[in-house]
């Protein structure tokens, strides 16, 4: 119930972001995952697409999806070295981007909010609610194309705890749609 | 636009709140050694090998007994050896007692619930080390809701191992169990 609520009103602010969009564009990135205080991966890859909307200058929401493998745990009991699958994450959701700086050098902190799902060899899928925030640096060399660099940390509540993932990422988009 | 900005904050704000002690949380991996070698012999006083397992001896769960909301992941691991008889499989129960001795016990008690298994092993002289993820996919829902329950509760409670054939004659070397256990404060 929890869940579906905080995704209802996610779509809200999208669909009313949309509709007063200035400027739409599609981008994808790559880069990695690290887990945090969590034992049960290592460090993997990171990828995925993003769609930037563009409110004001300001103000940006950003419908995303990234799916991040994670690295193998090893670990050596007596004289025999095991290894466990480190796993899938896979998250769809929305960032929400505060811009700051010119037209082509940008500084953005920002926050968001997805539906996240961990998979694992042998273990119950989890599928949860996660949050997440960072801060990203941009470039844009040409006109209608960006680039950018990001920090991020993902926070996926399982339960009365959460798995957590530092991610550092790089990006490139394009403006795929203008309003004058 | 304001209204939507607000929405948003107001959504992550409720959220993180609502769910207590969400940031401050790990995944910690620890382990118990069974002991080294046991065997588990259909036809003696060995039919059972009696575990009792004392997590309060392991420094990972000490450490976050009072903050522990469960299990992320387990596993028993080891290596399984058919001394003699034909193909089977390694099966263990728990209870939630310390019981005592260690060792040889002629059954697994009554009332014990399957945790984990069959790991299958081929006919006399078949031998394998399980693997990690397989071992994994072996607990039943019964047995690990248990485990939790242990787990979050004293930290002590009996393992039994035995053999799913009617004959067996199996030794099991290195054995581990393996926690990987989920605190949050």
């Amino acid at each position: 119930m929890h869940k579906t609520l905080t995704l209802a009103l996610l779509a809200l602010v999208l669909i009313t972001g949309a509709a007063a969009a200035a400027d739409i564009g599609i981008g994808a990135f790559g880069g990695v995952n690290i887990p945090v205080l969590n034992d049960l991966s290592k460090q993997g890859s990171d990828f995925g697409v993003r769609v930037p909307v563009k409110l004001i200058p300001l103000f940006t929401v950003e419908p995303f999806f990234s799916s991040s493998s994670l690295g193998d745990v090893e670990e050596t009991f007596g004289s025999t070295t095991y290894t466990r699958d480190g796993g899938d994450l896979k998250a769809f959701g929305a960032n929400v981007l505060f811009t700051f700086g010119s037209p082509v050098f940008q500084l953005f902190p920002f926050a968001g909010i997805g539906s996240y799902k961990l998979e694992r060899a042998g273990a119950e899928d989890v599928s949860d609610v996660g949050y997440s925030f960072g801060l990203g640096l941009g470039l844009s060399p040409i006109p209608k194309v960006g680039v950018n660099v990001r920090g991020e940390f993902d926070m996926v509540v399982t339960d009365e705890t959460s798995q957590k993932f530092a991610k550092v990422t790089a990006g490139a988009s394009y403006s795929i749609f203008s309003l004058p | 636009m304001k209204t939507s900005r607000l929405l948003l904050g107001v959504v992550v704000l409720a959220a993180l709140l609502g769910n207590g002690c969400v940031i401050t949380s790990a995944q910690i991996l620890t382990h118990f050694d069974l002991p080294n070698p046991f065997t588990i012999v259909s036809s003696t006083a060995d039919h059972s090998e009696r575990v009792p397992v004392d997590l309060t001896t392991l420094s990972e769960y000490e450490d976050h007994k009072e903050d522990l909301k469960g299990l992320a992941d387990l596993a028993i691991l080891g290596k399984f050896t058919n001394v003699s008889g034909p193909a089977g499989g390694v099966e263990v129960y728990i209870v939630p007692t310390l019981d005592t001795p260690p060792g040889g016990a002629p059954a697994v008690p009554v009332g014990a619930t399957l945790l984990w298994g069959p790991a299958t092993i081929g006919p006399t002289g078949a031998s394998r080390t399980i693997g990690w993820d397989e071992s994994a996919g072996l607990f039943t829902k019964a047995g690990k809701d248990l485990l939790i329950s242990e787990v979050k509760g004293d930290g002590q409670f009996t393992l039994y191992a035995t053999g799913s054939a009617g004959t067996f004659d199996i030794r099991v070397d290195e054995g581990e169990l393996v926690l990987t256990l989920d605190a949050g404060k």
